[in-house]
């Protein structure tokens, strides 16, 4: 399911989840904050959007019939380098936690949240999705470490700026 | 006996466990989509504070997410306290289709992530029988997970409770993907549940079909 046409300049969001009432909501409300949101309901649709979408940054429930977020997980990390990936889970533990990211999820966050946490979390996996692309932009890397810091919102759409000087 | 006995506790334990764990997380993923509008609800707000108009049919959507949210959360603990209070008595009169009920709803979300359905098949006549609820339950809920796993992907696992020749009986059909030799199962929980509900197992991995035939 892909959402409103792309424009330039907005991070790129895959959002995955089965719970699709919950997803459809969740994609409204980082729309209204002028992410550019793609939703999928199973990990099969989520890899074949993520093949065509160049999204920034990925957030994957953890349970889900069939594929499972920890599978999915594995296969979009091996296939896109600079994606990074949020895990959402409606019981934390710690076990789940350090899986995920041995297998490269950046974040891990309990299910129901507050918003504001998502944002922060979102902007520091972007600021490190920035850092992976320009390991070699000294400058870059140094305004990155400015940019990337207080309100996420507003420091989301600094990084993004920077990311669109190399397209 | 105490064999048995120890063998009925465990996998008690572990069925309570299960179903308690499942319950708790479908809870879970209602109050994520309550809070996600509720917090969309506050973006309305504070775009109203901007200067922007609120649209009564986004919040009457919004409204109507929250009651069919408040209504499965509702469905969820009903089903949550009617298994609870199957604890209540060693031996009770019950209508067997009631028993099969409240299962193949605590197996809906196991089905669900294995990617398979199951089918209650209705029946008009009570099936009456005296039994111990929670063991039944439980027996019926081993052969149900055993069941989802012999069907392949997409597929619908049938159930069924009848009485015949005096006996009440449970079939579970439609496995066309039952492992064999089924040595695996029934397994010495399953047998240890048999035993206390002096019920009997047949199983036909060629027919593709589970019955449990127990006393009325």
């Amino acid at each position: 399911m892909t959402n409103a046409q792309s424009t330039p300049s907005q991070i790129k969001i895959l959002a995955v989840d089965d719970e699709v009432d919950f997803l459809n909501t969740l994609s409204r409300r980082l729309e209204s904050r002028d992410f550019e949101v793609t939703t999928a309901s199973n990990g099969e649709q989520a890899i074949k959007e993520a093949k065509i979408g160049g999204f920034d940054v990925a957030i994957l429930d953890l349970k889900m019939p069939g594929m499972n977020g920890q599978e999915l997980l594995k296969i979009l990390k091996e296939n896109h380098k600079f994606l990074e990936v949020i895990m959402l889970t409606g019981y934390a533990s710690v076990d789940s936690a350090v899986e995920c990211t041995k297998l490269g999820a950046f974040g891990y966050l309990e299910k129901p949240y507050d918003l504001e946490k998502l944002l922060g979390v979102l902007r520091d996996a972007y600021e490190t999705r920035l850092k992976k692309k320009f390991p070699h932009d000294q400058k870059r890397m140094k305004e990155l470490d400015i940019l990337a810091s207080g309100d996420p919102m507003a420091a989301l759409s600094a990084m993004m700026r920077l990311d669109d000087l190399e397209k | 006996m105490k064999y048995q006995w120890d063998i009925l506790c465990e996998e008690g334990l572990q069925f309570f466990g299960k179903m308690s764990a499942s319950m708790s997380h479908e809870i879970k993923n209602v109050l994520a989509v309550i809070n996600e509008n509720a917090g969309l609800l506050q973006d309305f707000v504070y775009m109203h504070e901007k200067g922007m108009p609120i649209d009564p049919e986004q919040l009457k959507g919004v409204a109507q997410m929250i009651i069919k949210q408040v209504r499965r959360a509702d469905s969820i603990m009903k089903n949550m306290n009617k298994f609870a209070h199957s604890t209540d008595q060693l031996t009770k009169a019950e209508n067997l289709n009631d028993i099969l009920d409240i299962v193949t709803k605590l197996a809906a979300r196991f089905a669900s992530m294995r990617e398979v359905s199951l089918e209650k098949i209705p029946t008009d006549e009570p099936i009456n029988i005296k039994t111990n609820p929670f063991l039944l339950e439980n027996l019926i809920w081993l052969c149900l997970d055993f069941a989802m796993d012999s069907v392949r992907h997409d597929k619908t696992v049938r159930v069924l409770a009848q009485k015949i020749d005096n006996r009440a009986q449970i079939t579970f059909s439609q496995l066309d993907s039952m492992p064999e030799p089924t040595e695996a199962f029934p397994d010495r929980h399953i047998e240890a549940l048999l035993c206390a509900l002096q019920a009997e197992i047949k199983v036909d991995s060629q027919a593709g079909t589970i019955n449990i035939s127990l006393p009325v």
